[in-house]
């Protein structure tokens, strides 16, 4: 009985409160009006329309593909390394160093941004695709570690032994044997990345120009101004892909638990 | 081989390195990230009192309107940490009490907001929440209201979308304490004698506590530095620490009141956040004595 | 030795290996203390020992998994204590196995041939031929979790041996069977490594399972070589207490070795007891240091000493009661307490015991003098307690019932 009432008077209320606001940014991006009514007098695909035929937006949304897609390589293959090395490496300070590995995710981003924009204004990278893609990757790196730090430390250690035993010198052990075991956790840590690049907001704010502006950035300058609802077109489909990688994070996170 | 020859001179090897082949191995990474990140953040400190001294610091702690953002900002982390508190606990009950599918449901509801960009999310507030938005128009049309309810540019806008993104952080680690507590706790106090309400103060609620500090801590801490949502939903007449700092740098090109500022916060971050781990241990608070959480 | 003539075809000819003063340190716990040995080609030796004696790591540094901290391994004359595992090519079967999960069983075994350039043609075959050698044919396209304990073991023993090894480390692989498969994968392994010719490293604790399968056993305790030999040496010669303790059942008499006269006694708190002079003049044990003298159960008789067919007095015997008499099918023993916490054990073939020894009463047990070993008394091994005294277990009891009830 006690349940019953809680169920009914916050899980319900609540669960409208998380989940109503991003759909009806969604319904509102399928409006026919240039206002923002809801429900909508109308439905077309006016804005989404508008979404890909003004460069704007279409130059924003390339630049922000290229910056993640080339941050989740970079952040991957770094992040997978570096994994390697602390779990299975022998180094000083070791709590120091796994520590300082994550640090990117307890600062806070403003200060980051504010940092990197010092320093890249000092070398004249404001504004450029690397600046972006070293930026994001930064941020992404303390996820990808985590994620195969993890599937290193339960995996059993014997099967890198085994191999070495039968002839494998390590770079093949590591090859034919670990990456197969841990590729889950790395898709998982690759799909986190792009996640992190691809809905980046303040980093990419301090870091872009006119010229080179990543989607985030974009929707940032339409909200304050104000404008039509494409701003909810770009939402929903920034979403969408957001949730089309979480897909895949669950396929890849699921496929990690089954016992090696 | 009782009598072996005794213990005679044996080649000893060197002594183990510091350093492995394996170890090495996180040399890219580490440098990268001292190049990427620490870097920055230090030219950032000596910008703070390079530019053009240290003085900077003296504006900081002189200036009311910065010392009325810091004090702002403490006042909006801690309203946010209570309000995800107050919501988030019977969420983490509920989805501890639900079996199988209900509590994936509840986990999904409440994680899944997470891998939306926050920016979006932040957006679907303004359009709810604006003089002409979402609320508003629906309390109009039912005649509820005859003018627009303020309900963001100020502290109620900032709260509630800052705490429909800090939801997870409170309820996933009290979830996986809760998870952790033997199950036959509950109806045991019942059946010695105590009411349900009773057996929960005395019995849960102090079991749970190491959850309910993480989550705190955890929501507390992500709020101080949080810049997009009160960005949006707030007013630029208070502002937060955060949005402070982007003005002084951004608008304003003041890098060293801006760094000095940015300098503050870094700290003030820190101190919470050791002062918070002094109590609790992390590992048992974010339930990581059994595998996976939800 | 074993040396076959290589059913397998073709062999790399199997060579020796010698552990020259090996030592390991964990820390300030010395595992490997010291540890020298040597092994012939085509042997089959067991590294023997409870948990905790080194056996495992001293395995693994012959592997190349572990380096020592001091001594040299070499094989086949050459040094290859700093060489890198894998180029050792030793094979090894480990406790858990560690078949690769994404890989099928042939897949598996087909790896080291892979690893080492040789022809798919080619290891198409080998792999069928081990999996034939194995017992495991048609079995190749499953995955390890599609495949009982008992299969797993004899794919990673396939693996292990199909690239040919010189030699074949197995780390306590029977461990996690049961009983009556663990005893048929005994018969399994030493006939496969027969057939094959190679030379093996095996390790337990089993004392068994070594007795069964080995050429020569090598003891281990705290990380160093108690003796070297035989199942037989060790059982009827046994080293120290130690050994004589951990092969089989022993009964072990202690007291102080006196050698007036040249006469070799031996004498306790309750008895004298005369030993070989052969036996007092062993390494370690001289006059008046305190030993031990351990008989195996099948030596001794309860009876009296054949006394007047015994002039040489050739015959020790002490008196005792007995404590327990188990019928075990083809043995009767008896368990004989003979005062002061000493227990003997003594095995009698079922048709040849004596006419009366029921429990509780007072027996004497005699032995032929030479089959008493003499090694040093060592106070860290405990005595086995092989029964519990009857009487003392009732007294406890009724002294418990007076406590309670009133008197």
């Amino acid at each position: 009985m006690n349940r019953r009432l809680l169920v009914y008077g916050l899980v319900v209320p609540m669960a409208f409160f998380l989940v109503a606001p991003t759909i009806i940014v969604v319904i509102i991006s399928f409006s026919s009006s240039s206002i923002l009514f809801f429900p909508p007098p109308g439905y077309g695909l006016r804005w989404y329309d508008q979404f890909f035929h003004v460069s704007t937006w279409t130059d924003a949304a390339a630049t922000s593909l290229k910056v993640a897609t080339g941050s989740m390589l970079a952040a991957t293959t770094l992040g997978t390394v570096t994994a390697l090395g602390l779990v299975r490496g022998r180094y000083p300070a070791r709590g120091l160093v796994n520590g300082l590995m994550l640090s990117p995710l307890i600062v806070p981003t403003v200060i980051v941004a504010l940092g990197m924009y010092i320093l890249y204004l000092r070398a004249h990278l404001v504004g450029t695709l690397l600046a972006l893609m070293v930026a994001h990757s930064t941020l992404s790196l303390p996820y990808v570690v985590i994620n195969v730090a993890a599937a290193l430390r339960t995996m059993d250690p014997t099967m890198e032994l085994a191999a070495q035993s039968l002839g494998a010198p390590p770079l093949r052990t590591f090859l034919m044997v670990t990456l197969p075991l841990i590729l889950p956790s790395v898709v998982a840590g690759a799909l986190f990345a792009f996640i992190t690049s691809w809905d980046e907001v303040v980093v990419s704010l301090f870091l872009s120009t006119p010229f080179l502006q990543t989607l985030p950035v974009v929707i940032w300058t339409q909200v304050r101004s104000d404008v039509d609802p494409t701003v909810a077109a770009a939402s929903s489909l920034v979403t969408g892909v957001s949730l089309l990688v979480l897909l895949g994070l669950f396929s890849a996170r699921r496929r990690a638990n089954v016992p090696g | 081989m009782i009598d072996g020859p005794g213990p005679a001179a044996l080649p000893v090897r060197a002594r183990a390195h510091l350093v492995d082949g394996w170890g090495l191995l996180t040399l890219p990474g580490v440098g990268f990230l001292a190049l990427a990140f620490f870097v920055p953040l230090a030219g950032m400190m000596v910008r703070s009192v390079s530019d053009p001294s240290p003085a900077n610091y003296l504006a900081v702690a002189e200036t009311p309107v910065f010392l009325r953002s810091m004090l702002y900002t403490f006042e909006v982390a801690l309203l946010v940490t209570l309000i995800c508190l107050v919501l988030g606990y019977p969420w983490a009950y509920l989805m501890n009490q639900a079996a199988g599918r209900w509590r994936w449901v509840l986990a999904a509801m409440v994680v899944l907001p997470l891998w939306s960009s926050l920016l979006v999310r932040t957006y679907a507030w303004t359009v709810l929440l604006r003089d002409s938005g979402v609320v508003n128009q629906l309390l109009e049309r039912i005649h509820l209201i005859g003018q627009p309810l303020p309900l963001m540019g100020n502290t109620l806008g900032v709260a509630i979308g800052m705490t429909q993104l800090m939801l997870p952080f409170m309820v996933l680690p009290i979830f996986a304490v809760l998870r952790q507590i033997d199950v036959d706790l509950l109806p045991a106090a019942e059946s010695l004698g105590a009411r349900p309400l009773a057996a929960f103060v005395r019995v849960l609620w102090p079991l749970s506590l190491p959850g309910v500090f993480a989550g705190c801590l955890l929501v507390f801490v992500v709020s101080l530095g949080f810049f997009i949502t009160p960005a949006l939903l707030g007013s630029g007449r208070s502002p937060m620490l955060s949005q402070l700092i982007v003005e002084q740098t951004n608008v304003l090109f003041h890098f060293g009141v801006g760094s000095a500022l940015a300098v503050v916060l870094l700290i003030v971050t820190f101190a919470v956040i050791w002062l918070g781990t002094r109590f609790v241990p992390w590992t048992q608070a974010l339930g990581y004595g059994e595998s996976d959480r939800a | 030795m074993r040396r076959a003539p290589g059913g397998f075809g073709g062999f790399n000819e199997p060579a020796a290996l010698t552990l020259e003063r090996v030592t390991k340190a964990y820390g300030g716990l010395t595992a490997v203390d010291d540890v020298s040995l040597e092994v012939r080609a085509g042997e089959f030796v067991t590294l023997l020992g409870p948990s905790g004696s080194g056996k495992t790591t001293t395995l693994r540094i012959v592997a190349g998994l572990v380096r020592a901290d001091a001594g040299r391994i070499v094989a086949r004359g050459n040094d290859i204590t700093n060489m890198p595992a894998y180029r050792r090519d030793i094979g090894i079967v480990f406790q858990n196995y560690a078949l690769f999960p994404h890989m099928t069983a042939a897949q598996n075994i087909a790896f080291p041939l892979k690893v080492r350039g040789v022809t798919s043609t080619e290891i198409d075959a080998r792999v069928q031929a081990v999996l034939h050698l194995v017992r495991l044919s048609g079995l190749g396209d499953r995955f390890p979790r599609q495949l009982s304990g008992g299969q797993q073991q004899r794919v990673a023993l396939a693996r292990a041996i199909v690239f040919r090894p010189w030699l074949l480390l197995m780390d306590e692989p029977l461990g996690a069977l049961d009983k009556k498969l663990r005893e048929a994968m005994q018969l399994e392994i030493a006939r496969i490594s027969r057939e094959v010719g190679v030379t093996v490293l095996y390790v337990t604790h089993d004392q068994e399972e070594a007795l069964a399968m080995s050429d020569r056993i090598a003891i281990f305790r705290h990380g160093r070589v108690e003796q070297v030999g035989t199942g037989e040496e060790l059982y009827e010669q046994p080293a120290s207490l130690f050994v004589g303790q951990f092969m089989g059942e022993s009964t072990v008499l202690r007291g102080v070795l006196q050698t007036a006269s040249g006469d070799c006694v031996v004498a306790g708190a309750r008895w004298r007891i005369r030993v070989a002079p052969e036996a007092c003049r062993r390494v370690g044990v001289r006059s008046g240091s305190r030993v031990a003298v351990v008989v195996r159960p099948e030596r001794l008789r309860i009876g009296p000493a054949p006394g007047r067919s015994d002039p040489g007095g050739r015959f020790n015997c002490v008196s005792g009661t007995v404590l327990e008499q188990m019928y075990l099918g083809s043995v009767r023993k008896y368990v004989i307490d003979l005062g002061d916490g000493d227990q003997a054990i003594v095995r009698a073939q079922v048709g040849t015991e004596p006419p009366t020894a029921p429990v509780r009463g007072s027996v004497q047990i005699s032995w032929d003098l030479s089959h008493g070993v003499v090694v040093a008394d060592d106070r860290e091994v405990e005595p086995a307690v092989h029964a519990q005294d009857a009487r003392s277990a009732q007294t406890e009891a009724t002294g418990a019932g007076r406590v309670v009830g009133a008197p």
